[in-house]
C-alpha cells in the first residue's frame, strides 16, 4: 500500500500542480471573483515555505480555555494533544491516507469550480489535518486546529483539513486561522458527512490586516445529515472564504452563518454556494456584514435546486451595517431553483444604525460613539451567541470588544458572566 | 411643601418646529422638585414633542424661549449630557434592541452616568442586588434581565421596564410620555406603583397623558392642558376629572 501512496501522492500533487498552472490564480473577469482585488496576491511574490523557513512555537491569539488538538506553524503540525492529525508525508504508516480517495471524491469540484486555488493547496500542502469520527460515535467537547502563519518574508502556506464523519456521528470542529506580516494562507477544508452525521463547524480567520487569506471549504452532506457553519472573517488585509455545500443525500440539511468586520481599508469576501441535488433537503441563512471606514465586504449566496428535486426548503437573509460613507458591501443572492415544489425565501439590507436607537441609548447616558459602538456589538451578538462552543464565544465578544474600540456589547444573556 | 424650593425645570416662552411646522407656539411650565404634574390635551397638541424636545431628540428646531434645568441652559446640552445630569425619559414606544442583554444595558448606563459624575463603576455583586430589588417593584423577574431589551417584550413588558431603568438611573427630573397607552388595568397598576415607589421631594414628574385613570393612580400636583403648542389652562386633580368628562372643546384656546 505505501508503495501505491507513493505513486499516489506524486500523481496527485504532480496533477495538482499542473491544474494549478493551467487554471492560474482567480481574475476579477471571473464572475465569482468579481469584486475580489485578487492583484495582491497575483502580484505579492508569495512563495511556500522551505526547510529553512523558521517555525515559531507558539502562536498568538489562542483561543483561551479550548485545548489545540493540533497546532500547524508556517504549514509544519507543531504539536497539540495527541490528536488527529497526519502528515501527509508520513501518511502510509497512518490509516489517514485514506484521505487521498477523498481528496479524489472532491476532484469535480475542484476541477468544474474550485479553480487555480484549491489546486494550488494541493499541490502544495505539506502537514493535513485529519480528523476522522468514527460511526455513532459523538465527541463531547471540540476538535480545535489553530493554523497560525508567521512570516517576514511573503510566506504563502496551505493549511489542509479533512473532515468525515461517519453513519450517526457528531463533531464540532473549530478552524482558527491566525497570522503575523506579509503571508497568505490558502486553506481548503473538505467535509464528508455519512447518513445521519452532524457536524457544526466554527471557522475563524483572525488574521493580522496586514496578511491575505483565502480559504474553501467542500462538504456534501449524505442522507439527513446535517452541517451548521459559523464563518468569521475577523481579520486580513484581503480575505475571502468560500462554502460550498452538497445536500446529496435525502433530509439533509444545513445551517450557514457567517459574520464579516472590516475596518480601515480591509477587503472581505463571503460566499456560499448550496446545492439541493436530493428531495427534501433544506437550507437556511444568516450572514451578517459591519463595514467601517474604507473597507469593502462581498457576500454571494448562491442557491440551486435540480430541476425534479422535491420538497426543499431555502432562507437566506444578509442584512449589512454600514458605518461610514465611505464603505461598501456587494450582496447577491443568487437562486437557481428549476422547479416549483420549493419554498425559497432571501432577502438582502443594508443600512445603518437606527437613530431611534441611537437616541434611545443616549437617553440613557451612553455618549454617541458609546452608543454606536453598543448597538454595533448587538448587531453582531446575534451571529457570536450562536456559536456551539462557550469559549469560542467568549474569545469572539473578547474581538469584538477590542474591534469596536472599547467596551462593546455584552452577550444577550449577560448576567451569567 | 414645594413653594419654598427652586425651580427644577423652568420652562419659558418655548418655540419648537419640526421641520416648518411650528408645534410647541409659547409655552411656559415650572416644576420644583417633589412635584408631580401632568399635562393632557387634544392630539397633535405638541405633548409628546415637549417630552422629545426636553429629552434632545434630534428633528426638532428650536425658535424662541428657554428651558432651564437647576438653573442651567438645558438645551445647551447633549441628550447624553441631560441623562447624566438627571433627566430621564420613558419612551412611549421603547426601542427594541436585540443583542443586548436587559441587565447589561442597565449596568453599562448606570456605570455611565456613574462615570460622569466621577465615581467609580459599581461592583458586579452590588449591581445584581440593587437590580433585583428594582425590578420586584415593576415585577419584572431574572428571565426578563436576561432578554435582550425591549426585544419581543409586549407593550406592558416594555412600560415596566422603562420603570425600571427610571429606578435604578434615579433621575432628579421623570418625563412620562404616555407610559399608559397599551396598557390594560393590572399592567398599569403596577407601573403606577413603580412610579410613585420613586416619588420623594428631590424629585419631579411630568406626566403626560391622555386619560384621567393613570392619574387616579398618580394623584398629580397639578394639571395642564397643553392645546395648539400652549398651556391653555393648569388646576388640580379635579381639572383631569373635568376633562375625562366633558373633552377639550370647551377651552379657550383649544382647537
Amino acid at each position: 500500500m505505501s508503495v501505491s501512496f507513493d505513486a499516489d501522492r506524486a500523481a496527485f500533487r504532480a496533477a495538482a500542480a499542473a491544474r494549478a498552472e493551467l487554471l492560474g490564480l482567480p481574475r476579477r473577469g471571473d464572475e465569482a471573483w468579481k469584486y475580489t482585488p485578487t492583484a495582491a496576491l497575483v502580484e505579492g511574490g508569495f512563495a511556500p515555505p522551505t526547510t529553512d523557513t523558521p517555525r515559531p512555537s507558539a502562536p498568538e491569539r489562542h483561543i483561551a480555555g479550548l485545548v489545540a488538538d493540533r497546532v500547524f506553524v508556517n504549514g509544519a503540525s507543531v504539536g497539540g494533544a495527541d490528536g488527529p492529525a497526519v502528515s501527509l508525508s508520513d501518511a502510509p504508516a497512518h490509516p489517514g491516507w485514506a484521505t487521498l480517495g477523498t481528496l479524489a471524491a472532491f476532484d469535480h469540484i475542484e476541477r468544474d469550480e474550485g479553480g487555480g486555488l484549491i489546486a494550488l493547496n494541493a499541490a502544495r500542502a505539506t502537514d493535513a489535518a485529519l480528523v476522522s469520527v468514527p460511526a455513532g460515535a459523538r465527541l463531547e467537547t471540540p476538535v480545535y486546529l489553530q493554523f497560525h502563519t508567521s512570516a517576514r518574508a511573503h510566506l504563502q502556506v496551505s493549511p489542509r483539513v479533512v473532515v468525515t464523519v461517519g453513519r450517526g456521528a457528531s463533531l464540532t470542529l473549530v478552524e482558527h486561522h491566525t497570522g503575523a506580516g506579509p503571508c497568505w494562507n490558502n486553506a481548503v477544508t473538505e467535509i464528508v458527512l455519512e447518513d445521519g452525521a452532524s457536524l457544526k463547524l466554527v471557522r475563524i480567520q483572525e488574521q493580522d490586516a496586514g496578511s491575505h487569506h483565502t480559504g474553501a471549504t467542500f462538504a456534501r452532506l449524505g442522507r439527513d445529515a446535517t452541517l451548521e457553519t459559523h464563518d468569521f472573517a475577523c481579520g486580513g488585509r484581503l480575505s475571502r472564504s468560500d462554502i460550498r455545500v452538497r445536500l446529496a443525500g435525502t433530509g439533509a440539511s444545513v445551517n450557514l452563518r457567517g459574520l464579516c468586520l472590516a475596518d480601515g481599508e480591509r477587503h472581505a469576501d463571503q460566499h456560499t454556494v448550496v446545492f439541493h441535488d436530493a428531495h427534501h433537503t433544506h437550507s437556511l441563512e444568516l450572514y451578517k456584514g459591519v463595514l467601517l471606514d474604507d473597507a469593502r465586504g462581498v457576500f454571494t449566496g448562491r442557491i440551486l435546486v435540480e430541476p425534479g428535486v422535491r420538497g426543499c426548503t431555502t432562507r437566506q437573509e444578509n442584512p449589512n451595517l454600514l458605518l461610514s460613507e465611505a464603505a461598501r458591501i456587494f450582496t447577491r443572492p443568487q437562486l437557481e431553483i428549476r422547479n416549483n415544489d420549493v419554498k425559497a425565501y432571501h432577502g438582502a439590507t443594508v443600512g445603518r444604525l437606527s437613530p431611534e436607537a441611537l437616541f434611545y441609548l443616549r437617553s440613557r447616558g451612553l455618549d454617541l460613539e458609546h452608543a454606536r459602538r453598543v448597538l454595533t456589538a448587538a448587531f453582531a451578538a446575534e451571529i457570536v451567541d450562536a456559536v456551539p462552543s462557550e469559549p469560542v464565544r467568549e474569545h469572539l465578544h473578547r474581538w469584538l470588544e477590542h474591534a469596536l474600540g472599547g467596551t462593546g456589547a455584552g452577550p444577550a444573556g449577560d448576567a451569567k458572566r | 411643601m414645594s413653594a419654598a424650593s427652586a425651580p427644577l425645570l423652568e420652562i419659558h416662552d418655548l418655540h419648537v418646529r419640526v421641520e416648518d411646522k411650528p408645534i410647541l407656539k409659547g409655552l411656559t411650565l415650572t416644576l420644583r422638585a417633589g412635584e408631580m404634574h401632568a399635562i393632557m390635551g387634544p392630539n397633535g397638541a405638541g405633548k409628546s414633542t415637549l417630552a422629545h424636545f426636553l429629552a434632545g431628540r434630534e428633528g426638532y428646531v428650536h425658535t424662541g424661549g428657554t428651558v432651564r434645568y437647576k438653573g442651567e441652559d438645558l438645551l445647551a446640552l447633549a441628550p447624553e449630557d441631560r441623562a447624566r445630569a438627571g433627566v430621564f425619559l420613558a419612551f412611549q414606544y421603547p426601542v427594541e434592541i436585540p443583542g443586548i442583554g436587559n441587565q447589561y444595558f442597565l449596568r453599562t448606563a448606570l456605570n455611565a452616568i456613574r462615570k460622569s459624575r466621577g465615581e467609580e463603576e459599581i461592583d458586579a455583586a452590588d449591581f445584581i442586588a440593587l437590580v433585583r430589588k428594582k425590578a420586584k417593584l415593576v415585577e419584572i423577574d431574572d428571565a426578563m434581565l436576561k432578554r435582550a431589551v425591549n426585544d419581543g417584550f409586549s407593550g406592558g413588558e416594555k412600560k415596566r421596564n422603562e420603570i425600571l431603568q427610571m429606578a435604578v438611573l434615579e433621575p432628579a427630573l421623570c418625563l412620562l410620555d404616555e407610559t399608559d397607552s397599551g396598557l390594560d388595568i393590572d399592567a398599569l397598576a403596577l407601573v403606577s406603583k413603580g412610579v410613585n415607589a420613586l416619588r420623594d421631594a428631590t424629585r419631579a414628574f411630568l406626566v403626560i397623558t391622555h386619560y384621567d385613570r393613570l392619574l387616579s393612580h398618580l394623584e398629580p400636583d397639578f394639571v395642564h392642558v397643553l392645546a395648539a403648542g400652549r398651556i391653555v389652562k393648569s388646576g388640580g386633580r379635579e381639572l383631569a376629572q373635568e376633562l375625562e368628562a366633558r373633552g377639550y372643546g370647551w377651552l379657550e384656546g383649544a382647537p
